[in-house]
């Protein structure tokens, strides 16, 4: 009897989590299918299965350019997500562990500018990326993210539970710089933490649209957001390769979290929940 | 000899949290906080993007809330209410419903779902916005022809034609790209329950439904809050899906912020006034509008949802 009520509630579990994993992943498998047809036909009827256009569409898009949006995303997504990661975890760490004079003051800061929105100084931030001589540079993407607030607040939380004080001690009487402590001893310990703050800014930085757009004037520069939203207006490249484009800007993203998941979700149980 | 040592040593602990934390006050100051205050400044004048910035007083933040010359900020506000109110509800509820599944000791591999789950969120709004205009179109869209052949219509149907249509598909797409982290954060907060708890409720005859809504949610109250708190923040400065949507299905674009600019959203306003219209004054003036409202609905919705204690 206890047995079959067992089953009964595995798959009615299973069933309702699946459906609804089923309807998530259908827009993506309608977006990979559509970028396998030829343009002509795209839209003349149904398509649910893969046509035979994977390699021309592809080749279009090399020839449109695209692989240098690519190539222009990781040149700001990599160095902006190692300064954040850099950052927030040694901001967060020194509030959490270290009593110091206006250590009250600054944490009530980090809380208190979590409220604002990040948009609020959008107009101003042009003026001075202007005034610095920023326009058409990576700059205003990677230097800036060293003040990520939430990255602050979420290596705070972390640091107050999982760094041990006596490791600190210990180490401080062995005669460790407070430095090459922070790197060799500190860091093991945020790991998980640090993985999951790494991916968000890697994602955010990746899908960012509207600073780029604000910035980056010469098409060269563009990122993959901007090339995407540009190539159907600008240059009349066609609906089935954009979105073979979308599908190949969306894989490095998904490779990513797979990669990662099990740290993510280990990080954010740990992390901004616990506070 | 030992005593200097020791002396040297605790000046560098005084000086390392002050050196640690130093990289990130100093970015946010230069460049966040400056900019948030500066803005203020800007909308005290009538800057176009280039010449000089003549002071004017408050005319941008006066001329903000006549609503009857410019209506806009006050559809802005409606627009993002009446979204809100079709896309929370749905995405939160569909999540708690879901975890209920994810944190039941008899299922295994729920690991995999909260993954699954989670992919959209992980997706560039700019694709996103591209794929369900396309998806949604009038007379190519993916969704009419499976109703057509399905027989549910017998007419395509002009989703992204009509104001109640259009925010339908973009509250759909809202639900769709943010469901997953809210299965990610209540499941992770579910896990923190102790599992006394639970037992304790079960010895005294709850089912499992019940236990999971009247002792399990309400432990996690703090994690619901903050979901609806940044959900609501994210939603006044929603930009990127809403601007692509509209902009080049199969069928023909559509005008900016939908029909009857339905789904216009603030910053979508704001991008257009400062940036577009070359209005950076009304545009900053108009930021601080923003921020108004987001302030004044997320400390209302705090107060309201932590006062039944």
């Amino acid at each position: 009897m206890k047995k079959q009520n067992k089953i009964k509630d595995r798959i009615v579990g299973y069933g309702v989590l699946s459906l609804f994993a089923l309807t998530t992943l259908f827009p993506f498998y309608v977006m990979v299918v559509m970028g396998t047809h030829v343009n002509a036909q795209l839209f003349l009827k149904l398509n649910l299965w893969f046509g035979s256009q994977f390699m021309p569409n592809l080749r279009m898009l090399i020839t449109s350019g695209y692989f240098r949006y690519f190539a222009n995303s990781l040149t700001i997504a990599l160095p902006a997500t190692i300064l954040t990661c850099l950052s927030s975890a040694m901001g967060g760490y020194a509030l959490a562990k270290f009593d110091f004079k206006g250590k009250r003051f600054l944490v009530n800061f980090v809380f208190f500018t979590l409220m604002l929105p990040g948009s609020l100084g959008t107009v101003a931030w042009v003026w001075q990326m202007k005034q610095f001589g920023w326009i058409n540079t990576y700059w205003p993407f990677i230097i800036p993210a060293m003040g990520n607030t939430y990255g602050v607040f979420w290596m705070y939380q972390y640091s107050k539970s999982a760094v041990p004080k006596e490791i600190m001690e210990s180490a401080r009487v062995d005669g460790c710089g407070e430095l090459r402590m922070f790197f060799q001893i500190i860091m093991p310990f945020l790991f998980p933490a640090v993985v999951a703050l790494g991916l968000l800014a890697f994602v955010g930085t990746w899908n960012n649209y509207f600073g780029p757009m604000l910035i980056l004037k010469n098409r060269e520069l563009y990122t993959v957001p901007v090339g995407l939203a540009t190539m159907g207006s600008l240059f009349r490249v066609e609906y089935s390769t954009r979105i073979l484009g979308m599908t190949i800007a969306t894989i490095p993203l998904i490779a990513l979290f797979v990669a990662t998941s099990k740290h993510f979700i280990f990080g954010l149980t740990g992390g901004a929940l616990k506070g | 000899m030992a005593d200097l040592a020791i002396k040297k040593k605790r000046k560098r602990i005084r000086w390392a949290p002050y050196l640690f934390s130093a990289p990130f006050f100093a970015t946010y100051l230069v460049f966040t906080l400056f900019a948030m205050i500066f803005t203020f400044y800007i909308g005290l004048t009538d800057w176009n993007g280039f010449g000089a910035m003549n002071y004017i007083g408050f005319d941008n933040y006066l001329r903000m809330f006549d609503f009857a010359t410019d209506p806009r900020l006050l559809q802005t506000l409606v627009n993002t209410f009446v979204l809100m109110m079709m896309s929370m509800p749905v995405g939160i509820g569909i999540a708690v419903f879901l975890c209920y599944f994810i944190q039941k000791k008899t299922l295994k591999k729920q690991h995999a779902f909260r993954v699954l789950y989670y992919l959209p969120a992980l997706m560039t709004p700019v694709a996103i916005g591209l794929l369900w205009s396309i998806l949604f179109d009038y007379e190519n869209g993916t969704i009419n022809k499976i109703l057509m052949f399905l027989g549910i219509i017998t007419q395509n149907i002009y989703w992204l034609g009509t104001e109640a249509g259009s925010r339908f598909v973009l509250s759909f797409l809202l639900v769709w790209a943010s469901f997953g982290s809210t299965v990610l954060f209540l499941s992770s907060a579910l896990t923190n329950v102790p599992d006394e708890v639970i037992e304790a409720a079960y010895i005294d005859g709850a089912g499992p439904v019940r236990t999971y809504v009247s002792i399990s949610l309400p432990v996690i109250r703090d994690v619901i809050v903050f979901i609806v708190i940044t959900g609501m923040i994210g939603g006044f400065q929603l930009y990127d899906a809403p601007v692509l949507l509209f902009s080049s299905g199969p069928s023909g674009g559509l005008p900016y912020g939908g029909p009857n600019r339905a789904c216009l959203t603030m910053m979508m306003l704001i991008y257009d006034e400062a940036f577009n219209g070359m209005h950076y004054g009304y545009g900053a003036a108009l930021s601080y509008g923003m921020f108004l409202f987001v302030a004044a609905f997320s400390f209302t919705s705090m107060k309201l949802m932590t006062k039944k204690e």
